[in-house]
């Protein structure tokens, strides 16, 4: 190729182009996509069969291998020219009929023409098939039209023809205008006016200025960057060139993701050639503009989308990003400090038309506040997935159900997630929103780069959730905290609410710990990392009070949630469920039937999604209780329980919600039918939406708090042993009043805590040593603690410490003198008093009273009697004895009288 | 390609006229760790030291970036590494069983290679496909919409066969 050194020369290749039919649309060509998605169907092998063909049968037709047309799902799609019959799905050996019927014959292919349904008539061209009919191209007009590794295609069909323009005629400061006018919006995300971002760079005072194209496309399910890249490179690199010569740049680097092998071959390729036209490089055209591009590559970082930590990542550091200012477009921003302008792919490339058409034509679709188009990639449960350009101001239910054709399997509609990780759920009923930049901001989304992944009842929304912040999660780069540990805590809590193990109040939290999030940290990542919880907390909130309260999931997704069991009725014993389980669950009943053992259950719901009749049922956790009125403690329901759940407390026998499996075995184990079974958890939801109501919260426990030295001093004056006294008052300021804040205080009181108790217990360790440091402690605080509180509270232990020293030494001895350390005392059956009725060892839970009750035969009978080692001194045994037998004893003197 | 061949001018193109020598080496850096990443197939600590030497940077320095970025292994890796896509779409549609499966199958886990060295099982953010949700690569095939178990068989035969 030769160097085309003027305009004119660049006039005379078109005319030459147009001379030798480059593209003519009377032309026999086939397009086939070649993009990557249809590239896993084979569509390379079959472009590589149509030329075979068409050699054999001697036909002048061009295959054209181009990039990405769209329609992903029914892939490899082609049009046929000049007809313009479309064909989707078409196999490599489908490759001779379609030159034979159409090429040769002129007949369309019938079974390869695409049909909504078998009864409807086929749609012979591209603008018939329904996917197609909304949209509007302007960012991927090229995309499927030519072939991406040949420039002549892109200067056939008019390419830079913009850049011919702007050097022809235009100055810098009149194609920013243009661009200025346009209000061409940023399509990364938030939206910024590309024409100021151009502004504000160009009146940095730095002479050398930089482009960056952020090619950095990593949010999940989005791709229209890769497609423009892979299947329009031509246009970036105008945009681009465009941008350098309005702002006054030499240099250009477009940043792309190292996922993307075909973008980055594609691209180069096209550097090399527009370097070879001479459209890249010293003195473009004859008119004394230089401008290199180049590629970067990046290294698998999500972060590095983000534009300062895209810049470290250009420079070879770290993708860390950095506080802004400066931004980019100021100096001492971009790359190496040179001021920068970075715009996303699909910016750059609604330039080119723009300068081309004039800014007033790109006014006249989309909205007034966002002009233009913007490319989504529709996924998720959608019949039509694949990328979609649609003028703004279209509304979601236009997208989803007339292009995108509705929900696989016409299931529900439950959400649709716009702007990827970053982005929220938008729930039914904003379905008819026009989506624009800022509505979408306004339902809590944003736009995003484009990426709309739709969700039927089927998905778990909090599930869906958890799984975006677990990717913003692993995606972070751990520079600032609000985003490195909130969201590792946001996914803790998730985690146990998806595992079934969720609280009251876990919502709350996550909400809050959301909002920090959101406040504090550093980059746009960790910004917006928290929106998908959020969102669905605000639009779907019951399916977490489900998930919560009632520990079910009613799209089956989240493991350990709901009751599996097994509907005997329609089971017909095809054992796949029993090989499916990992656990060993589902057992078979005497009478041959299946049923699964919810002991061992970890409800996988593997056995769900195996069984081919549906009869594996997934319900709402049922409550089972105990009916205290009818319950007379036979413990059948102890000795059967497989887990422990049953549990014996001062007032009855309980089942622990949080252990109980719900297997059932002590419904039938118990005698009296005390314990109930109620099957519809909604009873828990009434009983717990009570719970709810009680205003619980902070406002109580402000007062707490305020509990002010003279009633903790109340309150110890209250005991009257003097040990307890101290002890008292050491506790209950250390978890009252105590800030924490100056060492005498909060080591010191811990330290006092714990020589207290050392004594009060009467543990062996205890000594003259613990009373010198309790001493030492208390005139410490006294002295030197940093507020009135603390040195308040040594007064009070050294008060004590002085006026009863003689009492605390009996302590160290084992005595009590107020009869009120339980340690120090023991409890001691007067047989004088006692008239053997048995009421204390029947009380005792302990088991620590032995003894006979009186029987006529009166030598017979064992004395009762306390051992020691079983009782715990609960005061149970006094509480019953009617003739107060039961005494308290200090221990020494209770070995004094045993001698 | 090996580390001296490593050409800091030529790599760095003609954005290199505004930068110092420093800058240059810096500039280079992930480039340079991604050529030797592809010629070793990862990044053995020798070929590190030598990348320091060339680039005159600290090995701490380059041990830092590298680390950082996801791409850059420091243990050697299988013949065929086979990313599941745990992108939304795909996850959307299951691809979270895809790779369960897998991993019951060659009994390791994400992440991990075989003892034998043929394969490595990884997960990807997303691959941009997510037309043909749920998908797999295997080294740079894209396999597209592995629904039924017979896909899966599909895959996991193209896996163990070589």
């Amino acid at each position: 190729m030769q160097k085309l050194t003027s305009l004119n020369d660049l006039k005379a290749i078109r005319k030459r182009l147009a001379k030798e039919g480059v593209l003519a649309p009377n032309k026999k060509k086939i397009r086939v996509c070649c993009g990557t998605a249809c590239r896993a169907n084979h569509s390379l092998q079959l472009a590589d069969n149509l030329r075979a063909e068409t050699q054999r049968s001697h036909e002048d037709v061009e295959i054209i291998t181009t990039g990405c047309q769209g329609l992903c799902q029914l892939g490899p799609v082609m049009t046929v020219q000049p007809q313009g019959y479309f064909y989707h799905k078409v196999k490599p050996e489908r490759s001779g009929d379609v030159i034979s019927r159409t090429i040769m014959g002129g007949k369309p292919v019938w079974d390869l023409l695409f049909r909504r349904s078998l009864g409807e008539k086929p749609a012979y061209f591209i603008k018939d098939v329904p996917f197609y009919r909304k949209q509007l191209r302007i960012a991927l007009r090229n995309n499927g039209r030519i072939d991406p590794t040949n420039i002549l295609h892109y200067l056939a069909i008019g390419g830079y023809s913009a850049v011919e323009k702007a050097l022809a005629a235009m100055t810098p400061d009149q194609v920013l205008d243009e661009v200025k006018r346009a209000n061409l919006r940023g399509r990364g995300g938030a939206g910024f006016p590309a024409g100021i971002k151009w502004e504000h760079t160009k009146k940095a005072p730095n002479p050398i200025k930089i482009v960056i194209a952020n090619g950095d496309e990593g949010d999940p399910g989005a791709f229209m960057d890769r497609s423009i890249m892979e299947g329009d490179p031509h246009s970036l690199l105008e945009g681009m060139m465009l941008c350098a010569y309005a702002i006054g740049a030499e240099h250009g680097i477009i940043y792309v993701r190292h996922e993307y092998p075909l973008a980055v071959r594609h691209l180069s390729i096209a550097i090399e050639q527009a370097e070879a036209l001479g459209l890249l490089g010293r003195n473009i055209l004859g008119k004394g503009f230089n401008f290199t591009v180049q590629i970067r590559e990046g290294a698998g970082a999500f972060v590095c989308g983000e534009a300062t930590a895209l810049v470290a990542s250009i420079e070879g550091e770290r993708g860390f990003p950095r506080p802004r200012p400066p931004r980019l477009s100021e100096p001492g921003g971009g790359p190496w400090g040179y001021p920068a302008n970075l715009n996303n792919i699909e910016t750059y490339v609604c330039v080119p038309h723009i300068i081309e058409k004039g800014a007033g034509w790109f006014l006249k679709t989309g909205t007034a506040g966002s002009p233009g188009t913007k490319v989504f990639a529709l996924t998720g449960k959608v019949k039509n997935t694949g990328l979609v350009e649609v003028p703004m101001g279209i509304t979601l239910r236009e997208i989803i159900f007339d292009i995108g054709g509705g929900i696989i399997g016409d299931k529900k509609f439950k959400a649709v997630q716009t702007g990827g990780p970053s982005g929220g759920c938008i729930p039914e009923q904003y379905l008819d929103l026009p989506i624009d930049f800022d509505s979408l901001v306004k339902v809590g989304s944003i736009m995003g780069s484009g990426g709309m992944v739709v969700m039927d009842e089927d998905n778990c929304i909090v599930d869906i959730a958890k799984f975006f912040l677990s990717f913003c999660q692993s995606e972070s780069c751990g520079k600032c905290y609000p985003c490195r540990v909130g969201t590792y805590q946001m996914i803790e809590i998730l985690e146990k609410i998806t595992s079934g193990n969720g609280e009251e109040g876990d919502i709350e939290k996550l909400e809050a710990l959301g909002k920090y999030v959101k406040r504090s940290a550093l980059c746009g990542l960790g910004k917006s990392a928290p929106n998908p919880v959020l969102t669905t907390i605000k639009y779907f909130r019951e399916e977490y009070d489900e998930h919560v309260r009632e520990k079910y999931c009613r799209a089956f997704v989240c493991q350990g949630l709901g009751q599996v069991s097994l509907n005997t009725d329609i089971c017909y014993q095809c054992k796949r469920c029993v090989d499916a389980c990992p656990y060993e669950a589902i057992k078979e009943s005497d009478d041959g039937f299946f049923y699964i053992d919810q002991v061992d259950c970890q409800r996988c719901k593997a056995c769900f999604a195996v069984c081919p009749l549906g009869a594996i049922e997934i319900k709402e956790q049922p409550v089972i209780y105990i009916d205290r009125e009818l319950c007379y403690f036979c413990r059948n329901c102890i000795n059967v329980c497989r887990v422990g759940a049953i549990r014996e407390t001062s007032t009855g026998f309980v089942i622990d919600g949080n252990i109980c499996k719900k297997c059932g075995d002590c419904l039938k184990e118990c005698p009296m039918g005390a314990i109930k079974y109620e099957k519809v958890g909604r009873i828990l939801k009434s009983m717990a939406v009570e719970v709810v109501d009680v205003p619980v919260p902070e406002e109580q426990e402000e007062p707490i708090e305020e509990i002010t030295l003279d009633e903790i001093r109340k309150d110890a004056e209250e005991k009257t042993c003097a040990v307890q006294k101290s002890l008292t008052f050491i506790e209950e300021f250390i978890a009252g009043p105590m800030c924490g804040r100056c060492y005498p205080c909060s080591l010191g009181t811990e330290e006092a805590k714990i020589r207290l108790l050392r004594i009060n217990q009467h543990l062996e360790e205890a000594g003259e040593a613990d009373i010198l440091a309790l001493r030492s402690i208390a005139s410490h605080m006294r002295e030197s603690s940093y507020c009135k509180k603390g040195r308040d509270t040594g007064r009070f232990l050294l008060e004590k410490l002085t006026s009863a020293e003689e009492e605390f030494r009996m302590h160290l001895a084992g005595i009590c003198p107020k009869r009120e350390c339980i340690s120090s005392l023991s409890y001691l059956i007067n047989q004088d008093l006692c008239i053997k009725c048995g009421e204390c060892a029947h009380r005792c839970k302990f088991d620590a009273i032995h003894g006979e009750t009186a029987e006529s035969d009166s030598s017979k009978y064992i004395y009762f009697e306390i051992r020691q080692r079983g009782c715990v001194r609960c005061g149970e045994c006094i509480k019953i004895c009617p003739t107060g037998a039961i005494e308290l004893i200090s221990k020494v003197q209770e070995e004094f009288i045993r001698k | 390609m090996k580390v001296e061949a490593i050409d800091v001018n030529g790599q760095i193109g003609r954005i290199g006229e505004i930068l110092n020598e420093q800058e240059k080496n810096r500039g280079i850096l992930i480039q340079a760790l991604q050529q030797t990443q592809s010629a070793m197939g990862y990044l053995p600590e020798e070929s590190l030291s030598q990348l320091s030497q060339k680039l005159k940077l600290s090995l701490s320095e380059i041990f830092s970036v590298a680390s950082f970025y996801r791409m850059f292994y420091f243990n050697p890796r299988g013949k065929k590494i086979v990313k599941v896509c745990l992108g939304t779409a795909c996850y959307v549609r299951g691809s979270k069983k895809v790779l369960n499966a897998l991993e019951q199958e060659f009994n390791i886990k994400n992440g991990e290679t075989t003892e034998d060295l043929a394969l490595t099982l990884e997960t990807v953010g997303c691959v941009g496909c997510c037309g043909l949700a749920p998908v797999t690569t295997i080294n740079e095939n894209v396999r597209g919409e592995i629904t039924g178990s017979g896909k899966l068989k599909e895959i996991i035969q193209s896996i163990r066969e070589k």
